[in-house]
């Protein structure tokens, strides 16, 4: 049961985005996921009210007191992922804590890859302090599938120079990942003539996907 | 004395068990980042240990409201307020 949790203190990363995204992705290549939404918004449970036929499960309600017993409680998924809220809490922490790999969404900006780099400053003390290996990857999200801007390019080569690890595929700007949210269903589900770009976006999740499991493979299979 | 019981084998795993860091560590460490717990603590309310009376009354609105605002404000139950205000008066 690898542990995935999304973390940026910075709001309007796109935590729910990736993490939704991601988890329909796995949850329709037939894998079970269950995903505990853990920002007070509530995004992904409002998700799971919809009408969408995904077999992704959603928890909700959980506070610094139940993350921990509640991550442990659902052992028996192949998946479990915690979407955080964009804040920096100890529910954030406690979270990480108990993280097989931590993905740090950020967008192209300086207020956003300033705050990431707290979640990166925490992740590696955690790591000395609990004195066992916390996989982390940045992941770049929003960035326009056609054009790199010079702000993009100078992040990500920030991040580069300083040897973080990145996911190389970027989580692209889309309308359908929006649209996901809106009609509260799956990427796959979504009504290709009302909504554009969907078979673009689902070719990005599924890149990013691959790369999730990749990135997961190892550390399991160790 | 030689231990055939196992009782020494026990300790070194109490040992063991005391060195893992559990959750207190890791919220040292989230202070230190500013990853601080943001929910609200429950007061803790001391039941009285003392004879107590269950009072019912009819009061105006004009009373009642501004009463009932001026415990909501400073988080009295009903009797702190009373209490409260008896002392504010030098009644009690």
């Amino acid at each position: 049961m690898p542990v995935v949790v999304f973390a940026n203190p910075k709001g309007g990363s796109s935590k729910s985005t990736s993490a939704l995204i991601l988890a329909q992705t796995l949850a329709s290549a037939g894998a079970s996921v269950t995903v505990i939404d853990a920002d007070p918004n509530r995004p992904l449970v409002d998700w799971r009210t919809g009408p969408s036929k995904s077999s992704l499960r959603i928890i909700g309600d959980v506070t610094e007191q139940t993350i921990i017993r509640t991550i442990a409680d659902n052992h028996t998924q192949q998946f479990v992922f915690v979407d955080l809220e964009g804040t920096a809490s100890r529910l954030v922490s406690r979270a990480i804590s108990r993280a097989d790999l931590v993905v740090i969404p950020l967008q192209a900006s300086a207020v956003d890859a300033r705050q990431a780099s707290r979640a990166v400053g925490l992740v590696q003390e955690e790591e000395e302090t609990l004195n066992r290996m916390i996989n982390f990857r940045v992941l770049v999200t929003r960035t326009s599938p056609l054009i790199k801007t010079r702000l993009e390019k100078e992040i990500v080569g920030v991040l580069t120079k300083a040897d973080l690890p990145m996911f190389q595929t970027h989580l692209h700007e889309r309308q359908a990942y929006k649209a996901v949210f809106a009609r509260r269903l799956a990427l796959n589900e979504l009504d290709l003539q009302s909504v554009s770009g969907v078979p673009e976006a689902i070719a990005n999740a599924e890149k990013l996907a691959g790369e999730l499991a990749d990135v997961l493979t190892p550390a399991e299979a160790a | 004395m030689s231990d055939n019981f196992g009782f020494s084998g026990r300790k070194k795993l109490a040992e063991k068990i005391a060195q893992i860091p559990g959750d207190a560590a890791t919220d040292d460490v989230a202070d230190k980042h500013g990853f601080v717990s943001r929910e609200p603590v429950q007061p803790f309310r001391r039941p009285p240990v003392e004879p107590v009376v269950t009072l019912h009354t009819r009061a105006p609105l004009r009373v009642a409201t501004p009463f009932q605002q001026f415990c909501a404000e400073n988080r009295y139950s009903y009797w702190e307020g009373i209490e409260e205000l008896m002392r504010r008066a030098g009644v009690v």
